[in-house]
């Protein structure tokens, strides 16, 4: 029996297949959950977002549009759910104090890089200060509204756009 | 744009699957960048973890899948942050439940539709403090909790249970009646003269309720509420209803007064709610 694809279990999903969640389950499970535990040191709370996250998928899979990756798809659910477990815990500051020391992307596509051809990228990052490299995490790497970003971090939206604002200036003229 | 050719080195899966902190930030996020692209990788990862991990976290999205969905008052308490034990012992309240909240919104329409007949605020201004006392006998009638026996083993048993099932049951019923109060004729300061009388009588219900069954408590506080109602009409003479001295300044002031007693009263002996000792 040759394995089914991540794109048939979500369809599969869709129609109520509890089989085909648990294979996604298991297959997307560990490595979602090691990656939401670098944004959240809590691991009470990141159990949590993960099991949000494939109850989430059993009831909206239909809502994939069946193109893209799914393991993309799911990503995206799951930094959600974490940060709802978080405002419903109220727990900002152990989240921010989590992500200040969280690491940045080296992901292309992104409106950070945009008109950025050479230069020392992975070095232009590791010079930002970890707040700013917490945003363009948050809203690169992560692909995090201003709004989704400020309530990962602690911080008001419009402290995501400046900080956003500065990285991009900084990174400009590190790649330059 | 996917490299297939290049894969994590699985020592560092391994750590990232056991340990993620410890990963610095540059390798993480191209560690990261990768693995939602490459199905091998997270299948190299999966494998660091033990199987048993992998279980249990399905068992529990199993257990929330499978659980059937909570009524509609328990998801409202629960979006409004009321936590899932409390919500679900408010929504088992058999006044909260359907067939007790369409009798409290009947009785609220019946009242105020009286007073539409009669084009005064009279007749609901006298019935509409009695409507969350009835829903407070109906919630507190051991017979008609259908959580009762369970309830007496839980921790929250006793008069937690009852101020806070009581504080829901008032909440609700004084909504319902509120909404009602905006059909009378005359919408006014006048027409919000029953909400002071309805806290003293509910909150009456609850102290009286430390000596006598809920039940006899509530049948006691009608009588005495639509006695005093009564007399007080006779005595002022040829005034409608709404202006006899039950719902004048002074009539509120007293019924502050009895809310506040019955309040210290219920609360100093909280544990004497003679509704619970059916139970002991």
């Amino acid at each position: 029996v040759t394995a089914r694809s991540d794109q048939d279990l979500l369809a599969a999903v869709a129609d109520g297949d509890r089989g085909a969640l648990r294979e996604l389950h298991d297959r997307h499970a560990v490595w979602v959950s090691a990656r939401l535990r670098r944004r959240c040191a809590d691991g009470d709370i990141v159990d949590e977002a993960v099991q949000d996250t494939f109850v989430a998928v059993w009831k909206s899979a239909g809502r994939w549009d069946g193109r893209g990756e799914p393991a993309a798809w799911i990503w995206g659910i799951a930094i959600r759910r974490l940060i709802g477990v978080l405002r419903t815990r109220g727990r900002w500051s152990r989240a921010a104090a989590a992500v200040t020391e969280s690491e940045i992307m080296v992901a292309a596509e992104d409106q950070v890089l945009v008109g950025v051809e050479h230069g020392d990228l992975a070095g232009a990052l590791r010079d930002l200060s970890p707040e700013l490299r917490a945003v363009v995490q948050a809203t690169v790497l992560d692909g995090l509204t201003s709004r989704e970003a400020g309530h990962l971090l602690g911080i008001p939206s419009g402290t995501v756009k400046t900080r956003m604002m500065r990285a991009r200036i900084q990174l400009r003229g590190a790649l330059a | 744009m996917t490299n297939t050719d290049w894969h994590a080195p699985p020592a560092l899966l391994a750590r990232f699957a056991h340990d993620p902190a410890t990963v610095d930030d540059m390798t993480a996020a191209s560690v990261e960048a990768h693995l939602v692209v490459c199905a091998d990788c997270r299948a190299q990862l999966t494998a660091a973890i033990s199987p048993a991990h992998v279980t249990a976290s399905w068992d529990a999205i199993a257990d929330r899948i499978d659980r059937p969905r909570p009524a509609l008052l328990e998801r409202v308490l629960h979006r409004i942050g009321v936590s899932s034990g409390l919500g679900r012992l408010l929504a088992a309240t058999p006044a909260l439940q359907g067939a007790g909240l369409l009798a409290i919104c009947v009785l609220a329409a019946g009242a105020a539709v009286l007073s539409l007949t009669a084009d005064a605020e009279g007749p609901f201004l006298v019935l509409a403090p009695l409507v969350p006392l009835a829903a407070v006998a109906a919630s507190f009638t051991p017979a008609a909790d259908p959580a009762g026996e369970a309830g007496v083993a839980t921790p929250m048993h006793g008069a937690g249970l009852v101020i806070r099932r009581a504080i829901a049951v008032v909440g609700v019923t004084f909504g319902v009646l509120a909404a009602a109060a905006l059909a009378l004729p005359d919408v006014g300061p006048a027409a919000a003269a029953w909400v002071l009388p309805a806290l003293a009588l509910a909150l009456g219900a609850l102290a009286l309720g430390t000596w006598l069954r809920v039940e006899v408590a509530v049948g006691v506080l009608s009588g005495a509420w639509l006695l005093a109602v009564w007399s007080v009409w006779l005595a002022g003479r040829d005034i409608p209803l709404a202006d006899s001295a039950t719902f004048s300044v002074n009539g509120q002031m007293s019924a502050l007064a009895v809310a506040v007693v019955a309040a210290v009263v219920a609360a100093t002996r909280r544990n004497h709610f003679a509704t619970l000792e059916a139970f002991r």
